[in-house]
């Protein structure tokens, strides 16, 4: 049999495009309400400033909750098609693994979108308010950023994978209550220390995010017993070994669960 | 164009069509130079694969009943509906009778005496439609007890055979 | 006599060939050595009770499921090799789902759909736009179930695909829209020549479509054969028979329905009309009559035909 010339495949580019703006299209909600509490903050800013309150300075800190809330947007991205709904994307002319990536760049590219939106309105309110840019390294500000990147497409392998993505989170975040709880204040319990390596470990989650890597770990003794205790110390190549591990594992997951959807 | 085309009859869905253009020229409503929908359209309209529609313009240009037109829908040829026509149509309805009555176990001397019975109507026989406006006349029969067929309430339920759909 | 109904079709060119198509789910056989035939140009219609394979076979037939063994072919393409461009040549109507994309606007959807089918022709979608009346600045969550089917309809047909895959495609519509859809499925089949493979419950709407029917059962495909042939062999028989009848055992294996009423049986039986008569007479009934059956009545007698 003949295949007709005129049914070929789509142009990567035009599959590109719609699905970045049909990505765009899926977040308008979250756009909304986002920037409605942008227009919050800046109503109460005003207000505080016209009271007379100090200014607010510019901190790579601030960008540290954008770098969550990049683990969510994939829930958003991917709303309503979870991995047994999603036979549209799929029944499209595209490789199915393929088409994955596709949509989680797209998704990507417009939450980096954001935040520069977001750390665009800041800037603003420093100036506005006559605060100061922290005079911080450069890796401090990459943090958020880079952390964001490694969350999103974390959170975008979740969202592809797992029915209930939300259960996942949620269990994650109480069993790792559950296990400080049962570890207690020594947090001696092997188990909770490689959680906690995860999140505040040297290469951890929270070096990624803030540049700022644990040194002189020394005990402490208080009410509860003994408790070890770090201060932490911005530190170029820890961050930068940091950063190549969580994107590497970030990119992994990431490729493995668009190629390995579950088949419906 | 609206056929009438019935997926319960015994006549594939092709030979349904043929008998009903047949029937619209022996009748008169199709007049010659009348023209068909094109098998597209006709396909459409009945809700029937186009195959069966383009098997059965074939087969009426084959009689001789429409001459075909390229890109364009079927015409009714420029003849007179010829007795053979008319013979076709009686020969089919008499050959629906003869299986009804068959499947009632009714022979066919048996049937073609029944047939004249009832084309004459009497009080005791019930009327046929296309009788009524004969029987309107007179307006006895109307009340008549004998003709049981007009005693029957349109709540009666539905005779078993009936078409449901 | 003996009735094995006809699994394979006689012929050259198949829209869709499958053999021993295979796939298992877990413990359980979704489908089990299917030989799908669809000729070039044909109005397939699919049959079976849910759970049978049906929209497992379409699925593998998209290439968005890999078969456990055996192989498919659609419009000459592998669909497990080259999927994206199988897809590309078919319309796909699927199950009734929720399949996200509620935030666009039937109009948007539309435009998303056409980036991808470059075949795609405004023209023929605006007419249909207008035929299924679809009001393009709605949102698709707020459609209503049959309004979003025809949607669903319209993005199969506009880029008029030689082959159509349409799952229950009629599921949701009333009546009315269901009558009209049809004649449009009419419509464009004339017009394009493509070939139409339906898997559907509502055998009788379909019927003066079909040309083919396929019967499944478990994961099996029992039966497969054109529509002229079904009407030909399979029949259905009144007869009286005399008290004390035995039966006709010459008959066992082909009679596909029993019923009847009192000293009437009413048997739907696959054979050539003459021999089956004759062997009817032979038993000593009376023939009354022989009519072919509707395709539904047919799908009903096949599916519950007992092995």
């Amino acid at each position: 049999m003949e295949i007709s010339a005129v049914h070929r495949l789509p142009r990567r580019a035009d599959v590109a495009r719609e699905q970045l703006r049909g990505v765009g299209l899926a977040l308008r909600r979250e756009a909304t309400v986002a920037a409605g509490v942008l227009a919050l903050a800046s109503i109460l800013i005003v207000w505080a400033q016209l009271r007379g309150e100090g200014a607010l300075d510019l901190a790579p800190e601030m960008g540290i909750p954008i770098a969550l809330l990049a683990l969510l947007l994939p829930m958003a991205v991917w709303k309503g098609e979870g991995p047994a709904s999603r036979s549209y994307h799929h029944a499209m002319p595209v490789e199915i693994g393929a088409h994955a990536v596709a949509r989680g760049l797209a998704g990507l590219v417009w939450m980096l979108g954001a935040a520069g939106a977001y750390f665009g309105w800041m800037a603003l309110v420093a100036a506005g308010t006559g605060g100061w840019v922290d005079s911080e390294p450069w890796f401090r500000w990459a943090g958020p950023v880079v952390g964001a990147v490694a969350l999103y497409l974390l959170g975008t392998a979740l969202a592809l994978r797992a029915v209930h993505p939300w259960r996942w989170i949620g269990g994650a975040v109480v069993g790792h209550t559950f296990l400080r709880a049962l570890a207690g204040p020594g947090g001696d319990m092997p188990l909770f220390r490689a959680a906690d390596r995860v999140l505040s470990g040297r290469y951890g989650l929270y070096t990624l995010l803030s540049g700022s890597a644990p040194v002189h770990v020394h005990k402490w003794n208080d009410l509860y017993g003994e408790v070890n205790y770090a201060t932490r110390v911005p530190n170029a190549g820890v961050w930068m070994v940091s950063a190549w591990l969580w994107i590497a594992i970030a990119i992994t997951l990431f490729f493995w669960a668009a190629y390995r959807q579950p088949e419906a | 164009m609206q056929l009438s085309i019935d997926t319960a009859d015994p006549r594939p869905i092709h030979v349904q069509i043929v008998d009903e253009v047949r029937r619209a020229v022996v009748l008169g409503t199709l007049a010659a130079g009348d023209v068909l929908p094109p098998v597209r359209h006709m396909a459409a309209e009945l809700r029937v694969n186009p195959a069966s529609v383009a098997e059965a313009y074939r087969a009426l240009e084959g009689e001789g009943l429409v001459a075909m037109r390229w890109g364009r829908g079927p015409v009714v040829a420029d003849r007179a509906a010829e007795p053979g026509d008319r013979d076709a149509l009686v020969r089919q309805v008499a050959e629906r009778a003869l299986r009804d009555a068959r499947r009632h176990g009714i022979g066919a001397a048996e049937l073609a005496e029944a047939i004249r019975a009832a084309a004459s109507p009497s009080p005791a026989s019930p009327a046929l439609p296309g009788d009524a406006i004969r029987a309107s006349a007179s307006p006895r029969v109307m009340a008549s007890p004998a003709s049981p067929a007009l005693l029957e309430s349109p709540a009666s339920p539905v005779q078993p055979g009936a078409p449901a759909r | 006599m003996t009735a094995s109904l006809p699994v394979r079709l006689d012929g050259g060119a198949f829209a869709v060939s499958t053999h021993a198509l295979t796939k298992q789910f877990g413990h359980e056989f979704s489908l089990l050595g299917v030989d799908l035939q669809v000729p070039e140009g044909a109005v397939y219609v699919l049959v079976g009770p849910n759970g049978a394979g049906k929209t497992t076979t379409m699925r593998l037939l998209l290439g968005l499921l890999s078969p456990d063994s055996g192989r498919a072919e659609v419009l000459g393409l592998d669909p497990r090799a080259q999927g994206p461009l199988v897809r590309a040549q078919v319309g796909y109507v699927p199950e009734r789902g929720d399949w996200g994309y509620g935030y666009m606007t039937a109009g948007r959807l539309l435009e998303h759909h056409a980036a991808y089918f470059p075949a795609w022709d405004w023209e023929y979608a605006t007419r249909l736009v207008h035929a299924f009346e679809i009001p393009l600045q709605k949102r698709m969550s707020k459609l209503s179930k049959g309004l979003a089917r025809r949607v669903h309809l319209l993005m199969a047909l506009a880029h008029r695909p030689p082959l159509l895959l349409l799952d229950e495609p009629t599921d949701g519509l009333d009546p009315v829209m269901r009558d009209e859809t049809l004649g449009m499925l009419a419509e464009h089949v004339a017009e394009t020549g493509c070939t139409v493979f339906i898997s559907t419950h509502l055998v009788h709407e379909v019927d003066r479509l079909a040309d083919h029917l396929g019967v499944m059962r478990d994961g099996r495909l029992t039966a497969q054969l054109p529509r002229e042939v079904l009407h030909r062999m399979l029949r259905r028989y009144r007869a009286d028979i005399p008290a004390g009848w035995t039966g006709a055992p010459a008959l066992n294996g082909t009679v596909v329905k029993r019923g009847g009423v009192g000293r009437e049986i009413q048997w739907s039986i696959w054979g050539e009309e003459r021999e089956v008569a004759q062997q009817l007479a032979e038993s000593g009934a009376t023939l009354r009559d022989a009519a072919p059956l509707t395709l539904e009545d047919a799908a009903v007698a096949l599916l519950s035909r007992k092995e």
